[in-house]
C-alpha cells in the first residue's frame, strides 16, 4: 500500500476496532438468556431463591413415588438451594433419564433431579451434565433459576450454552413428566 | 548449432503503439492498494465480529483469557490461511497487479505467521478446557480427539500443517526431493480442508451466529473456488484445447536447449513477449512435474518456442525429451512484458539464461532505430545462447547492442573486467546515455539481478522504469 493509504487505512481499522470494542464492552455478557422475558440480569448468580415460596394452600403433593430415595442430597458443584420444605406440603423429588448431549465443545449426559413442594417446583439439582469452570460454572445455577422461576422449562436460551440448555430443558421436561 | 538458417529466422511484427506515461503505473499502484485494503479488512471486520460479541468483556481469569485468545487466533489465523492460499492460486486478478513473482513471496511470508496463530490457538484450546473440565492438558488432548465431534480431523490437519510449513522452510526444502516436497504441498490441502467441520460445528464465533456464519461461508467459498478454477480447471481446459506437442528441440548452447512446441490454435494464445509458462510433460513420470519456462520468441500461431537452461536434472531429461510428447500447460504468468512500459526508450539488460523473455521483448517491442538498448553479458560469444538470433532482431529492428564478453569484472560488477577499473555507473551511461530516461528490463540470475539494479538506481532512474523478476514457484 502507498503510505497515505496505509495512515487513512491504519486509522479507520483502530477506530472500527476501538468502536468494536466499546459495543461489545456495553453488551450483555456473553452468558445471557436470550429470549425470555423473565431473567433481567446474566451475572453469575449464586443465590438462588425460588421466587415462590410454596404456599400450604396449594395441595394435592399426594403422589409417592418409588424412587423419591434416589433424590435428595445428590452431591452436585453447583450451589443449590437449601431445601425449604414447607410442613404441611410433602416435597416430592423425581429424577429425570439421563440426557445424553453434544454441548459447546463436550459431550456429556444430563441428569437432573426436581422437587415439587405442592405444585410448585422448589430446587433443581443438576446430578450430571452442565458446564463448569470460568464464566462456565454459572451456567448450571442459572439453568436452575431460571426453570424455577418459569416453573418449567419455557425460558429462554442461555446463548453460548445453547446445547446444555436444550438438554437441561429435556430432562427437565422428562423429570416434570414423572410427578 | 542453431538449425534455423538465420535468414530464415521468423519475426513477428512489433507492437504498433503502445501507450507510455506514468499513468498506468498509477493505475496498478491503486488497483494494489484496493486489493491489500480488501484483504486487510476481512482481518480488521472477524476482529470487530469478535469484539462486538464482547469477545473481551468476560475475560477475567487464565481460563476465559485462553478462550479469547483461542478465539482470536482462530479468527485471523483461518482468515489469514484463506488469503495465504489464494495467494498461490495464480488468480489473474492478483497476478495481473503483483506478478506471480511478488505474489509468491507473500506466500512464503504469510506461511509462519498464520502457523503461529493456529498453533496458539491449538494451545489455548488446550489451556481453555482443561480449566473447565479440570483435567491435565494431556487428559484434555485425548479428550478433545475422541470425544468432541471433529476435532480428531481438525488435530491431524494442525499437525500436516505443522509438517508443511517445517518442509517449506529453506534447509528442509534443499535437503529434500521435489517430488517430497511436492506431495508435502498438495498435503496442506487437505490439512486445511480437514479443519473446516470443527469450525462450523464447534466454532463459538461461528455456530449459531447468521452473520459470521455468512462470512465465512463466503469466505471459504470464495478461496475454494478461485482455487478450483484458476489452478484446475483453467489449466486443464487449456492443455486440451491447445493440445501441445514437442515439434523438435535446438540445442542453442552447451547448456541451453529451445523447446518448439506446436498444437491447436496458437494464434489466440494469450502469451505475450516477457512472460513464462509452467508446462509438464505428459510422460507417466513426469507428468506431475510442472516447470516454469520463459517464451523465447513472441508467438507467432504457428509454435511457442522456450528456451531453457540446464539449471538441473529436471531441465536436463526435459532436454532429453523425444518429438512428439505431449505437454500441459498453464499460463501465462508475469508481468515482464511492454505492458509495463512507460518510456519511449528502453534498455534490455540480459546474462546468460537471462535471454529468453529479453529477445522475445526485442522481437516485439514498439520502435524507432535506436530507442531500444540490448545489453547482453555472456561467458564467451561462442557458447552464447540465442546471440545470433538477438543480433539479427537488432539488426533488422534497428537497435542498440552491447555484448559483454567474459568473466564478471571485480568488486560485484556485472559487466565484464575491460582493464579500466571505471565503475559500472560510468560503463552503463557510456552504452546508454539517456538510461535515466529509459524504462529498464533486467533478467538474469538473482545474485547478478541485484547487481544490475544497484547500478541503475545509482544512475538515479525512476523506481517505476525498473523492471525484473524473478523465477519464483
Amino acid at each position: 500500500m502507498r503510505k497515505t493509504t496505509k495512515t487513512v487505512v491504519g486509522l479507520i481499522s483502530l477506530g472500527v476496532l476501538g468502536a468494536s470494542w466499546s459495543i461489545g464492552q456495553a453488551a450483555e455478557s456473553g452468558l445471557s438468556l436470550d429470549t425470555a422475558g423473565t431473567a433481567n440480569t446474566a451475572g453469575p448468580t449464586e443465590t438462588l431463591q425460588p421466587t415462590e415460596s410454596a404456599s400450604p394452600s396449594q395441595d394435592a403433593g399426594t403422589e409417592q413415588a418409588a424412587d423419591t430415595n434416589q433424590a435428595a442430597e445428590t452431591a452436585t458443584t453447583t450451589p443449590t438451594p437449601t431445601k425449604t420444605a414447607v410442613a404441611v406440603d410433602k416435597s416430592v423429588t423425581k429424577k429425570s433419564d439421563p440426557v445424553s448431549y453434544v454441548a459447546e465443545k463436550r459431550a456429556g449426559t444430563m441428569q437432573i433431579s426436581v422437587t415439587k413442594t405442592g405444585s410448585a417446583i422448589t430446587a433443581i439439582d443438576i446430578i450430571s451434565g452442565g458446564t463448569e469452570g470460568g464464566q462456565w460454572a454459572s451456567v448450571p445455577s442459572m439453568l436452575a433459576q431460571y426453570a424455577i422461576e418459569a416453573q418449567g422449562s419455557d425460558f429462554g436460551n442461555i446463548s453460548r450454552a445453547t446445547h446444555t440448555t436444550d438438554a437441561f430443558k429435556e430432562a427437565l421436561d422428562n423429570a416434570l413428566a414423572k410427578f | 548449432m542453431n538449425s534455423a538458417g538465420m535468414s530464415e529466422l521468423k519475426l513477428v511484427p512489433p507492437t504498433k503503439q503502445v501507450r507510455i506515461g506514468l499513468r498506468k503505473v498509477l493505475r496498478v499502484k491503486r488497483a494494489q492498494d484496493v486489493i491489500e485494503i480488501l484483504a486487510w479488512s476481512t482481518v480488521v471486520a472477524v476482529a470487530a465480529m469478535f469484539l462486538i460479541d464482547g469477545g473481551l468483556k468476560n475475560v477475567t481469569d487464565v481460563g476465559t483469557a485462553a478462550n479469547a485468545i483461542a478465539r482470536l487466533t482462530a479468527l485471523v489465523g483461518t482468515d489469514l490461511l484463506l488469503i495465504h492460499m489464494l495467494l498461490v492460486a495464480r488468480v489473474p486478478w492478483i497476478d495481473k497487479f503483483y506478478g506471480h513473482d511478488k505474489a509468491t513471496v507473500a506466500h512464503k511470508k504469510l506461511g509462519k505467521p498464520v502457523l503461529y496463530l493456529i498453533a496458539a490457538h491449538f494451545v489455548a484450546s488446550l489451556v481453555e478446557y482443561s480449566i473447565s473440565n479440570s483435567q491435565s492438558i494431556i487428559d484434555t488432548f485425548f479428550w478433545f480427539i475422541t470425544d468432541v465431534p471433529d476435532m480428531l480431523l481438525a488435530t491431524i490437519g494442525f499437525f500436516l500443517m505443522v509438517a508443511v510449513v517445517i518442509t517449506s522452510l529453506n534447509f528442509a526444502r534443499r535437503a529434500m526431493s521435489y517430488e517430497a516436497w511436492f506431495f508435502v504441498h498438495l498435503i496442506s490441502y487437505v490439512s486445511v480442508a480437514v479443519a473446516v467441520p470443527h469450525v462450523f460445528s464447534s466454532g463459538e464465533d461461528v455456530v449459531g451466529k447468521p452473520i459470521q456464519t455468512i462470512f465465512w461461508v463466503t469466505l471459504y467459498l470464495f478461496v475454494f473456488l478461485n482455487i478450483i478454477w484458476f489452478r484446475v480447471y483453467k489449466p486443464i481446459r487449456k492443455t486440451l484445447r491447445k493440445s501441445l506437442r514437442l515439434e523438435k528441440i535446438v540445442h542453442e548452447s552447451s547448456d541451453t536447449s529451445s523447446l518448439y512446441l506446436a498444437g491447436k490454435n496458437l494464434q489466440n494464445i494469450e502469451g505475450v513477449a516477457g512472460q513464462f509458462y509452467f508446462l509438464r510433460p505428459l510422460t507417466p513420470t513426469q507428468w506431475w512435474r510442472p516447470h516454469p519456462f520463459s517464451l523465447s520468441a513472441a508467438p507467432n500461431g504457428e509454435y511457442l518456442r522456450f528456451t531453457i537452461g540446464d539449471r538441473g536434472d529436471d531441465s536436463a531429461l526435459l532436454r532429453k525429451a523425444k518429438p512428439g510428447t505431449k505437454f500441459a500447460i498453464e499460463g501465462p504468468y508475469g508481468l515482464f512484458t511492454e505492458d509495463r512500459r512507460v518510456n519511449e526508450r528502453v534498455v534490455l539488460i540480459a546474462s546468460g539464461i537471462g535471454i529468453p523473455p529479453i529477445r522475445a521483448l526485442a522481437e516485439t517491442m514498439a520502435s524507432r532505430p535506436g530507442d531500444i538498448t540490448v545489453i547482453y553479458r555472456v561467458r564467451s560469444k561462442q557458447d552464447a545462447a540465442l546471440l545470433k538470433e538477438i543480433e539479427e532482431v537488432c539488426a533488422r529492428r534497428g537497435h542498440n547492442l552491447f555484448v559483454i564478453e567474459g568473466p564478471r569484472g571485480k568488486n560485484g560488477s556485472w559487466l565484464n573486467s575491460d582493464g579500466t577499473d571505471r565503475p559500472d555507473v560510468a560503463r552503463l551511461f557510456e552504452m546508454v546515455p539517456h538510461v535515466t530516461e529509459s524504462d529498464v528490463y533486467i533478467c538474469g540470475p538473482q545474485g547478478w539481478t541485484e547487481h544490475v539494479l544497484r547500478t541503475v538506481r545509482a544512475a538515479g532512474a525512476n523506481p517505476n522504469f525498473i523492471h525484473s523478476e524473478e523465477y519464483a514457484w
